[in-house]
């Protein structure tokens, strides 16, 4: 477009101005900029979205594992609930006093943690939307804090928690994100919580495959 | 090259009719415009795919190096009693196989992968275990990880 047209043209004074043509394709240049300024910033934003709400993903999840792991270290005790979404430790508060009368002091459980796995049991990323992994720090007490919110959900085939020997708990749990805007973002964690405070008999255990 | 100055001068003489030549940009400089916006869109939108590419990889290298952390678990977990096994005075190698990466429907892991524990004898201070998990995704170089301790009659659970 030359706006100083008009100026150097010879043309009569009635015609000055930009012709409906002229009005029509600089409309539609102006919208095709504008259309693919658009989809330009919108599809940088969506992916923007996609990595923050992965890297959110990888930070959550593998600091809940390495907080369960590091529970279950120190737990004299290790259960699971037959459904396999509930983790129960037990734990020794006072190792000089023997609260149990076994004559052993390292080895009360004085009291119990637990690790829920809440809602539905499932892998599908839309079921488990609502999902979430808590930490009850004291089974005495309501007071409990939300590990992971939302996207929780199974490995296929696999329960959350499932313990072996009363020594090992094998924590399996993948967390997906349900917001369908911003692609499929997910991570799936696989670990081995073990209690190094055990009793002597349960020592002698195979590695898992 | 000062576009805005350039464009200004144009413009002014344009409108004004002072200048001999015709007002506008050539068809060089457009080109040359054109290309250098269309450069600088492939390269964000390049630069945005492999940061997305790179925060999927790094998802996988938490999984895979969640997996070496299990494997070291269950090794400690083992009573430490040499010379029997898997602590004897020669290197043992113990290979599992595990996959990471469920995928959107989650039916399927996508990327099989090896754990390969190598647990070596080192005399009086016990034995050192290093766990190597390695994982070949469709795309890009294999995702590994690696983590070593050392384990003895002074670890935990030799009650």
């Amino acid at each position: 477009m030359r706006p100083g047209h008009s100026h150097t043209s010879p043309r009569p004074q009635r015609t000055l101005g930009y012709t409906i043509i002229e009005v029509m394709i600089a409309s539609t240049l102006g919208l095709m900029v504008l259309a693919a300024g658009y989809s330009f910033l919108f599809f940088t934003l969506r992916a923007m979205s996609g990595i923050s709400a992965q890297s959110v993903m990888n930070q959550k999840g593998a600091n809940a594992l390495e907080f369960i792991e590091s529970r279950a270290r120190l737990a004299t005790y290790m259960a699971t609930s037959s459904s396999g979404n509930t983790l129960t430790l037990g734990f020794d508060d006072d190792p000089t006093r023997d609260t149990d009368g076994d004559a052993k002091t390292y080895d009360d459980r004085d009291h119990y943690e637990q690790f829920k796995f809440i809602g539905t049991s499932s892998t599908n990323v839309l079921a488990c939307a609502t999902n979430n992994l808590i930490y009850i720090p004291n089974t005495n007490s309501t007071y409990q804090r939300v590990l992971i919110s939302g996207g929780v959900r199974n490995l296929p085939g696999f329960k959350v928690f499932s313990t072996t020997n009363s020594v090992i708990t094998v924590v399996r749990f993948g967390i997906a994100d349900p917001k369908t805007s911003d692609h499929y973002q997910a991570i799936d964690l696989q670990g081995s919580a073990v209690s190094l405070n055990r009793l002597w008999n349960t020592n002698v255990i195979t590695i898992a495959p | 090259m000062r576009l805005g100055s350039q464009f200004s001068v144009r413009w002014e003489k344009a409108v004004t009719g002072s200048g001999k030549t015709a007002g506008g940009f050539t068809i060089v400089e457009t080109v040359l415009a054109m290309s250098l916006t269309v450069l600088l869109c492939i390269s964000t939108l390049g630069a945005i795919l492999e940061m997305q590419f790179s925060s999927k990889r790094v998802a996988d290298y938490t999984s895979a190096m969640a997996v070496a952390e299990a494997k070291v678990q269950d090794i400690r977990a083992v009573y430490y009693n040499p010379p029997n096994w898997p602590f004897t005075l020669s290197t043992v190698y113990v290979t599992n196989q595990n996959s990471i990466s469920l995928n959107q429907a989650g039916t399927t892991f996508q990327i099989p992968g090896t754990v390969i524990s190598k647990i070596d004898y080192q005399g009086s201070l016990g034995h050192l275990v290093t766990v190597t998990a390695t994982f070949n995704p469709s795309r890009g170089r294999p995702v590994t990880a690696t983590l070593q301790t050392v384990v003895n009659s002074y670890s935990g659970g030799q009650q």
